[in-house]
């Protein structure tokens, strides 16, 4: 079980289709996810990031949007070419994802107890009691206190990190192979936010389940994911595991990204050194008006001609004591 | 709950106190004096001074504006200037040829513009919500005027589908009658209440409530009846209950081109008399049928939305 490729994204492709043109906002990622194994998906806002996860589960509104071309294969089978029936009987029982805003996320006219009630119903063909049961249990197991009664409270009475916990136990009430994390903390305040990844973290380890976990939060990465895919403007520029990354980054996003981390160091003195945060300059590229070559090239430090010459490859770098590395630039830095 | 509902009720009398000063300035204060109209440009003074005092216009503005206070509360509006009847019998009778049109085209209106508006928000962005928001348009573009006149021509002169006008207590007799009205109300409101209800749940599938339905496998039609309806339900029950205390003053145009004796009619003839008081005594209760509106409003949305609490 453990360590088995359980999702396989092929050169996924998703554009958006508007008036000013055609935006691509995942262009050619690919990436698999292993069961029992967290994959960290590290990126700017805009990134494709989201997409990305969202089209993994066939949820990008159409139009505008659009899955150009991709294999997504998921136990042997390309998801793409199921039919929305075998689709809707793998959402939120085998692939099942949780979002960014649990303050929004919920319906606010139906008790948290129907919701995952909803859910267990739709996909696993338990009694009336039982589905209430299971429902019950899973508030147990995310950790909201008093399940029994919390049951028939409408969202607007929990807390946000109570409402991403009831999206978390609506989410593993099937006992899904792969959850599918975007910024699940992001919305939380930090006391919260630990408690919601320790959470998700005991979790998996007891149902085994795979894990995409997408964030900005590099912080987040290092804590709880075993490879780290780094995306810049729809594309994927470094992917190694979470070691290499942090030891040993060598995209200048990659080390970007690390150096604008604030850090508290103490010279002999025991004073805490203020230094200055580091930064990267600039803006991201629009996706419509995209330089040629490199997409990182406007805010580089090691930009050369050859940079805006053409588009670098994602490639594999010599060494790699941990596993596969991949990065998308002509630099050795 | 009943506390609440005390509570709103006492709330709304001094906004009715408000609605009839307002009425009572614009009529006893800026309105003239309607002896003048009544006896002609060439009165007799002493005649004049007679009629004054049996409408009671010599005495102080504020004994006048508690004898309407007085009306208000025993619903007893004197006499029509041009019918010399009781004004309250007047109403009476008209409520019910008013409700007869009104009720059933409101009731049928009403449903077929959300049935419409949940099958164009289902096909929505597709080459039907199109086709029907253009019809919508097109309905609420054509002045209610027009269906009128080509009812009355085509329909009933030409056809002969209906009678061209006129009104028949006796019930069925009256169902011919009140047809063709019932059948235009609908056809001027529609295209509104459809775009409106589109409107209103489409508003609600960008939602992020509707992204985790669907992402918990279910299904469209079960996204849009069970999540996306039960939300929209709060602008669309809003928009519905306080159409209701409104009904009662029916179509003016409806009514007075068919013929048909209800409050709609009786309104446009007083304005045409310059009958003060009809006129008065309809503004009245209309005012207070919308304010009675509000509160129920107010009071359904708690069946509608968990959030909205009665305390």
């Amino acid at each position: 079980m453990e360590n088995e490729k359980i999702l396989d994204v092929k050169n996924l492709k998703t554009s958006f289709f508007t008036e000013e043109g055609e935006v691509k906002a995942v262009d050619d990622v690919s990436f698999s996810v292993y069961s029992g194994k967290t994959l960290g998906i590290v990126g700017e806002s805009g990134c494709g990031k989201s997409v990305a996860s969202l089209s993994i589960m066939r949820l990008i509104p159409t139009p505008p949007g659009k899955i150009k071309s991709s294999e997504i294969i998921y136990k042997g089978k390309n998801l793409l070419t199921l039919s929305s029936r075998e689709m809707r009987s793998i959402r939120g029982n085998e692939i099942s994802m949780i979002f960014q805003e649990p303050m929004t996320s919920l319906n606010p006219v139906f008790t948290i107890g129907n919701q995952i009630e909803e859910t267990i119903r739709l996909h696993q063909h338990l009694s009336r009691n039982s589905t209430k049961d299971k429902a019950i249990e899973m508030l147990k197991l995310v950790g909201i206190p008093a399940p029994e009664k919390r049951i028939k409270d409408y969202p607007h009475q929990l807390s946000g990190g109570m409402r991403q916990r009831v999206m978390m136990a609506m989410a593993l009430s099937c006992n899904p192979q792969i959850l599918i994390a975007d910024e699940p903390t992001t919305a939380l305040d930090v006391t919260i936010q630990a408690q919601i990844l320790d959470l998700l973290k005991n979790l998996q380890k007891k149902v085994g389940m795979a894990l995409i976990l997408i964030t900005h939060d590099l912080g987040i990465i290092a804590e709880t994911a075993d490879t780290v895919v780094v995306m810049y403007a729809g594309k994927v520029v470094e992917h190694a595991q979470v070691k290499e990354i942090f030891a040993n980054p060598k995209h200048p996003y990659t080390r970007g990204l690390l150096n604008s981390i604030p850090t508290l160091n103490k010279d002999p003195t025991g004073k805490i050194k203020k230094k200055r945060l580091e930064t990267i300059p600039g803006i991201v590229p629009s996706l419509l008006n995209l330089p040629q070559g490199c997409r990182f090239q406007d805010r580089c430090p090691y930009t050369i001609d050859a940079c805006k010459q053409k588009e670098p490859e994602l490639s594999e770098i010599a060494s790699q004591p941990e596993g596969l590395h991949l990065i998308r630039c002509v630099r050795d830095i | 709950m009943w506390t609440y509902l005390v509570r709103k009720m006492i709330s709304t009398i001094p906004i009715i106190l408000g609605v009839a000063l307002i009425i009572f300035v614009l009529f006893n204060m800026i309105g003239g004096d309607p002896t003048y109209q009544m006896l002609g440009k060439h009165a007799n003074p002493k005649l004049i001074a007679e009629l004054r005092h049996e409408y009671g216009f010599d005495k102080p503005k504020y004994l006048q504006f508690v004898n309407y206070l007085k009306q208000i509360v025993t619903f007893d509006y004197g006499r029509s200037y041009a019918t010399k009847q009781k004004i309250s019998s007047m109403i009476f009778n008209g409520v019910e040829p008013t409700l007869s049109v009104a009720v059933p085209a409101f009731i049928i209106t009403t449903l077929m513009a959300i049935t419409m508006g949940l099958i164009v928000a289902y096909f929505r962005g597709t080459w039907i919500d199109r086709i029907v928001v253009i019809f919508c348009v097109i309905g609420m573009s054509v002045p209610s005027l027009a269906y009128i006149l080509f009812g009355q021509y085509f329909l009933a002169y030409k056809v002969g589908l209906f009678p061209i006008s006129g009104y028949e207590s006796v019930l069925p007799n009256r169902i011919e009658f009140v047809l063709m009205p019932i059948l235009i109300w609908f056809s001027v409101s529609l295209g509104y209440d459809v775009r409106f209800f589109r409107t209103a749940i489409l508003e609600e599938t960008n939602q992020d409530y509707v992204r985790t339905a669907r992402a918990k496998g279910l299904s469209e039609t079960k996204v849009l009846f069970k999540h996306i309806l039960k939300n929209s339900m709060v602008p669309i029950v809003t928009n519905v209950v306080i159409e209701i205390p409104l009904l009662i003053l029916g179509s003016f145009l409806l009514e007075s081109f068919f013929g048909i004796p209800g409050l709609g009619s009786i309104t446009i003839d007083a304005v045409h008399n310059s009958d003060f008081p009809v006129i008065k005594a309809m503004a009245t209760i209309v005012s207070i049928l919308y304010i009675f509106g509000n509160v129920a409003t107010d009071i359904i949305y708690v069946f509608m939305d968990p959030r909205v609490s009665l305390k």
